[in-house]
């Protein structure tokens, strides 16, 4: 399994220069303008991640939610933010993560619940916001219900996988 | 609401250093708090400038249609009611498509676009369609195959095996996103 997965994004990469070269792209000249892209993207979302890892950093370092959660030992006060967090902002849960990582490292149980609570879960609030606020929806039915409850199913799925795939 | 829960998290968080005693640190912890941010953005830029750069060569190859044209036949049966010349569907696919491969900035502009089209259908301009309510649902539940932000972070604080994640990730994303289509399938004449 581990030696499976280590061949993915190499694979992937591979596959898409072949690829693009077989179909007459400058694959060169692509990847450089992607790049630029992908500079513009990170100065685009520098500001956010600034902000909202201040104020994370603020609340975790006071020790308020450990001092909340002294009982409960498997799971980090940090990854319990995380949860309550997620559907709101990404910038958020990832300036988490990356204390949980420097923490406990990312094979811990909790680097590992954090991991898959990032990666497979959405910001669903902050979706529904954009996307209907977009184009001036007022009565968004059941939508915001049933993104909470599949949040939540996420969040309990990848707590047992955590918990059976990795303890 | 974003204003709100980082007012919360400054509040919380300062008024606790107060109490606790903590206030020799608090000065200190502020200045590097904005240290952290720094730092973080340079454990993604590297996943953020590869992805981008292999992006576009797929882009610019048409592998990104291809992929995304895959998952048609799927949509279709999600969105039955979607008009063959409706360009609703192209932009849904290429916002899932996006969104599979964790890159979550080239999906937005797909998703707001299919909004847009969606609207076009849409007999009460207030209301949500099913139709809207299906994506969305979708959309919140996450379909991200390769959560590529994720497993950079994981290589950068030099994880043994960055991509154990993978296969745990993908069945929570599956089946909680079946989950969410089923419920909203269930509950689609309930307001």
């Amino acid at each position: 399994m581990n030696n499976i997965s280590n061949y993915i994004l190499p694979i992937i990469a591979l596959v898409i220069i072949v690829y693009g070269l077989i179909h007459k792209v400058n694959v060169y000249e692509s990847f450089l303008n992607g790049c630029k892209e992908g500079f513009n993207v990170i100065i685009d979302i520098t500001p956010t991640i600034i902000t909202m890892v201040f104020a994370i950093e603020i609340f975790l370092k006071s020790n308020f939610m450990f001092n909340i959660i002294k009982n409960i030992r498997l799971i980090s006060p940090e990854v319990l933010s995380m949860m309550i967090l997620r559907p709101v902002s990404g910038s958020a849960t990832l300036g988490i993560l990356s204390d949980v990582f420097s923490k406990y490292s990312p094979d811990s149980f909790n680097g590992l619940l954090g991991s898959l609570i990032q990666g497979s879960t959405e910001t669903t609030i902050y979706v529904i916001a954009l996307y209907y606020g977009s184009i001036g929806i007022k009565n968004i039915k059941n939508t915001l219900k049933i993104g909470l409850i599949v949040d939540l199913i996420g969040i309990l799925l990848g707590f047992f996988l955590a918990y059976f795939f990795f303890l | 609401m974003i204003s709100l829960i980082w007012t919360f998290l400054i509040f919380i968080g300062t008024i606790f250093y107060f109490i606790t005693g903590n206030v020799s640190n608090i000065n200190n912890d502020l200045i590097t708090s904005i240290n952290s941010g720094f730092d973080l953005l340079i454990k993604i830029l590297p996943g953020i400038i590869l992805w981008s750069g292999l992006m576009k060569i797929a882009e610019e190859s048409n592998l990104l249609n291809k992929f995304s044209a895959l998952l048609n036949p799927l949509l279709k049966k999600l969105f039955p009611s979607i008009k063959k010349d409706s360009k609703a569907l192209d932009y849904i696919s290429s916002n899932i498509a996006a969104n599979m491969l964790g890159l979550g900035s080239v999906a937005t502009p797909f998703g707001l676009k299919a909004m847009k089209e969606l609207q076009k259908l849409n007999p009460n301009k207030k209301e949500a369609s099913y139709e809207m309510q299906t994506f969305l649902v979708i959309n919140t539940a996450g379909v991200t195959i390769i959560p590529s932000m994720v497993i950079t972070l994981r290589i950068s604080y030099a994880s043994t095996n960055p991509f154990i994640i993978l296969i745990p990730s993908i069945i929570i994303t599956f089946l909680s996103c079946l989950f969410g289509i089923l419920i909203n399938y269930l509950w689609r004449n309930k307001s």
